[in-house]
C-alpha cells in the first residue's frame, strides 16, 4: 500500500505520461507504415492519437511542476532580496491556484452542458464530454502538485535561480 | 491597451506564462460578459491539433539522436570536409549547426548538441571561450530556420498555413544565414587575432594535408546514419511519402533502430529518459498553446489587429516600411519573450495587418522566425545564450557582448529578407506552385 502511495506521489504523471506518449508516437508511425506498405491507413489512428496527445500535454504540464519547469519571466523576482522574492512567489502561487480552480469549476459546468448534447468523436464514437474531462483532470493535478510543494516543506524557489525556466527549454 | 497592460503586469510578477495568458483573457471575458464556455472548450481544442504532436516529436528526435551517436559522427564528417576548404573550427561549428538543423527543430537543442562537442574543441584549440560560446550560440539559432522547425510548425498552426511550404521557405534563407555567419566569424578572427591564440594557418595546413578522396569517402561513410536521416526526413516530406507531422515519428523510429540495434549506444533506460524529458518539456510548453488560443480569441473579439492596422497605416503606407517597423517591434519583443508565446500572441495581431498590405503569409512566417532567432541570442531571455554560456563556462554578460557581431549579422540578413521576398518564396513556389 505504501509503495503504491509513493508511486502516485513521485512518479504518477511521469510513468503514465511516458506510456501514453510512446503510444501516440507508435500510433502515428504504424499509421504511416500501414499506408506505405498496405496502401490503407488506420481510420481511427489520427483521432485516437490526438485525444491521447491532449492527455500527454496535461500530464506533462503536471510533471513539470515537480521540476519547476513552467516557463515564466523572473526578471523582477531576481532583482528582489530573498525575503521579498519568497513573498512574491507565495502571492503568485495563490493567484495561480485561484486561476486553476476557476478553470476546474468552469470546466465542470461545461462538462455538464456537453453531457446533454451527447456529441461523439467521428470514428471511434467516444463521447466528447468524457474526453473533455482531461482538462479539469489536468488542472486538478496541476493544482494538487502546487499545494503538495508547500506541504512537503516549502516549494522549490531556493533551487530556482535561473532567469527563465531552464536553459534547455525548447523550442 | 488595457489588455496589453494587464498582460505585461502579470508577466512581470513571475506567474507562469500560461496563467498570465489565461488570467488576462478570463478577466476581460468576464467584464465584457462573453460566455466563458468557448474559452474553456478552447483549453481542449487548442491542444487537440495533429500538428502539435510533431513539435513534441522533434523534441524527442533531438534527445534520441544524441544518445544514438548520430550527431557525433556528423560533426566528424563536417570537420574533415571543411578542412579541405581550409576553414577553421568556427566555420566548422556553423556548418555543423546548419546540417544538424536539418534533423532538429529546436535552437537550444542545436547549441547543446553541436556546442557540446565544438565549444570544448574550440577552447582546446586555444580559441577564447567567449568567442567559442558566441559562435555555437549563433549557429544554433539556425536550428529553427532550416527545416524541420518547431516555430514554423507553431506558426503554421496559428496562421493556418501549409507546414510543408513553410519548411521549404526556410531552406534558402537558412543557407544564406549560415554563409553570413561564417563570413562574420572569419572577419572577426582576422580583426581580433587574440580571439584565437592558436595560429589558424598552421591548423589549416595540417588539416589540409590529410584530405584525400579516400578520407572524404570514409568520412561520409562514418556519418551515413546522420546523412540518411536528413534524406529520409526531408526527402520523405517533399516526395509526399509522409506529412511533416508524420516525419517526426518516422525519424524517432529510425533513431531507435540505429541507437538500439546498429550503433548499440543506447539502451531502453535511455529511451525512457528521453521520453520523460520530452514529456516534461512539451507539457510545460504546449500548455501555453491552450491558453494562448484563448488569448488570441480575446484579441480578435476586441478588434486589436484592426485598430493596430489603422494606426500603422497612419505612420506609413509603404509595405516595406511597415514591414520593417513591425520587424523592429518583433525583434524588441523577441528579446523579452519566449519564442512560442511570441508566436501565439503576435501572429493573430500582425498577420491580418501585413496580409492587407499584400505580404505573403509564408514570407511573413520566415521573417517571424528570423526575429525569433535574434531573440534566442539576446538577454534577458536568450535560450541559446543560456546553453552556450553553460558549456563555455562564462557569464551571461560576457557571452551577450561577444555575440553582438552575430546579432548584427542576423539583423542585416533580416533586412535583406524583407527587401527580397523571393529568397523565401522561391522554393515553396517551385515545389507547390503557389
Amino acid at each position: 500500500m505504501k509503495r503504491i502511495l509513493t508511486f502516485i506521489d513521485e512518479r504518477f504523471e511521469e510513468i503514465i505520461g511516458v506510456i501514453v506518449l510512446a503510444v501516440v508516437v507508435s500510433l502515428i508511425f504504424i499509421g504511416v507504415m500501414m499506408r506505405l506498405l498496405f496502401k490503407s491507413g488506420l481510420p481511427w489512428q489520427e483521432e485516437l492519437s490526438r485525444i491521447l496527445y491532449v492527455l500527454v500535454v496535461y500530464l506533462g504540464a503536471s510533471y513539470g511542476m515537480r521540476t519547476n519547469d513552467h516557463i515564466r519571466i523572473n526578471i523582477i523576482s531576481n532583482l528582489l532580496p530573498p525575503r521579498a522574492r519568497k513573498v512574491l512567489r507565495v502571492v503568485t502561487d495563490f493567484i495561480w491556484a485561484g486561476f486553476n480552480i476557476t478553470v476546474i469549476i468552469m470546466a465542470m459546468q461545461v462538462y455538464q452542458k456537453m453531457q446533454r448534447f451527447l456529441g461523439e468523436s467521428a470514428v471511434l464514437k467516444i463521447p466528447l464530454h468524457v474526453v473533455f474531462l482531461i482538462v479539469p483532470l489536468g488542472f486538478t493535478l496541476l493544482t494538487l502538485r502546487l499545494i503538495q510543494g508547500y506541504i512537503q516543506g516549502g516549494p522549490f524557489w531556493e533551487s530556482h535561480t535561473e532567469i527563465q525556466g531552464k536553459g534547455d527549454a525548447p523550442p | 491597451m488595457m489588455i496589453a497592460l494587464a498582460l505585461v503586469v502579470l508577466l512581470l510578477t513571475g506567474l507562469p506564462i500560461y496563467v498570465c495568458l489565461g488570467l488576462t483573457s478570463l478577466i476581460f471575458f468576464l467584464t465584457s460578459g462573453t460566455s466563458m464556455h468557448i474559452m474553456i472548450r478552447t483549453l481542449y481544442s487548442g491542444v487537440d491539433q495533429y500538428a502539435l504532436i510533431a513539435v513534441t516529436g522533434f523534441l524527442l528526435v533531438a534527445s534520441l539522436f544524441e544518445k544514438a551517436g548520430i550527431t557525433e559522427a556528423l560533426i566528424t564528417m563536417v570537420k574533415r570536409f571543411m578542412a579541405a576548404f581550409q576553414s577553421g573550427l568556427a566555420v566548422i561549428t556553423i556548418v555543423s549547426c546548419a546540417i544538424f538543423a536539418a534533423v532538429t527543430g529546436s535552437g537550444p537543442a542545436t547549441v547543446a548538441t553541436i556546442g557540446g562537442i565544438m565549444i570544448p574543441a574550440m577552447i582546446r584549440a586555444k580559441y577564447t571561450p567567449k568567442f567559442a560560446g558566441a559562435v555555437a550560440s549563433s549557429g544554433g539559432a539556425l536550428g529553427i530556420l532550416i527545416p524541420p522547425s518547431n516555430p514554423f510548425l507553431m506558426y503554421g498552426i496559428i496562421a493556418n498555413q501549409s507546414i510543408a511550404a513553410l519548411f521549404a521557405a526556410g531552406i534558402v534563407p537558412g543557407l544564406l544565414m549560415a554563409v553570413a555567419l561564417s563570413i562574420t566569424s572569419s572577419i572577426l578572427l582576422r580583426w581580433f587575432p587574440n580571439y584565437s591564440m592558436h595560429s589558424e594557418r598552421e591548423e589549416k595546413k595540417q588539416a589540409y594535408k590529410k584530405m584525400t578522396l579516400l578520407v572524404a569517402l570514409k568520412a561520409i561513410w562514418q556519418a551515413k546514419w546522420a546523412l540518411f536521416a536528413i534524406i529520409l526526413l526531408l526527402g520523405g516530406i517533399y516526395a509526399g511519402l509522409f506529412t511533416p507531422i508524420e516525419a517526426a515519428e518516422v525519424t524517432i523510429f529510425y533513431s531507435l533502430i540505429v541507437g538500439l540495434f546498429i550503433n548499440r549506444t543506447m539502451n531502453l533506460k535511455d529511451v525512457y529518459a528521453a521520453l520523460a524529458n520530452t514529456l516534461r518539456l512539451s507539457g510545460t510548453l504546449i500548455i501555453l498553446v491552450a491558453t494562448g488560443f484563448v488569448f488570441a480569441r480575446l484579441l480578435t473579439l476586441e478588434g486589436i489587429p484592426q485598430a493596430l492596422g489603422r494606426s500603422i497605416a497612419g505612420v506609413s503606407t509603404d509595405p516595406v516600411m511597415i514591414l520593417l517597423i513591425i520587424m523592429f517591434f518583433m525583434v524588441f519583443i523577441g528579446t523579452w519573450a519566449e519564442t512560442f508565446s511570441q508566436i501565439i500572441v503576435l501572429t493573430p495581431i500582425f498577420l491580418p495587418v501585413v496580409m492587407k498590405l499584400g505580404v505573403d503569409p509564408i514570407h511573413f512566417g520566415v521573417l517571424f522566425v528570423v526575429t525569433a532567432e535574434i531573440g534566442f541570442l539576446t538577454p534577458p531571455f536568450g535560450a541559446n545564450l543560456f546553453v552556450g554560456m553553460k558549456i563555455a563556462d562564462i557569464s551571461l554578460e560576457t557571452i551577450s557582448k561577444s555575440v553582438l557581431p552575430y546579432i548584427l549579422t542576423y539583423l542585416i540578413v533580416l533586412v535583406i529578407l524583407v527587401l527580397f521576398p523571393q529568397i523565401s518564396l522561391f522554393l515553396p513556389r517551385l515545389l507547390f506552385g503557389q
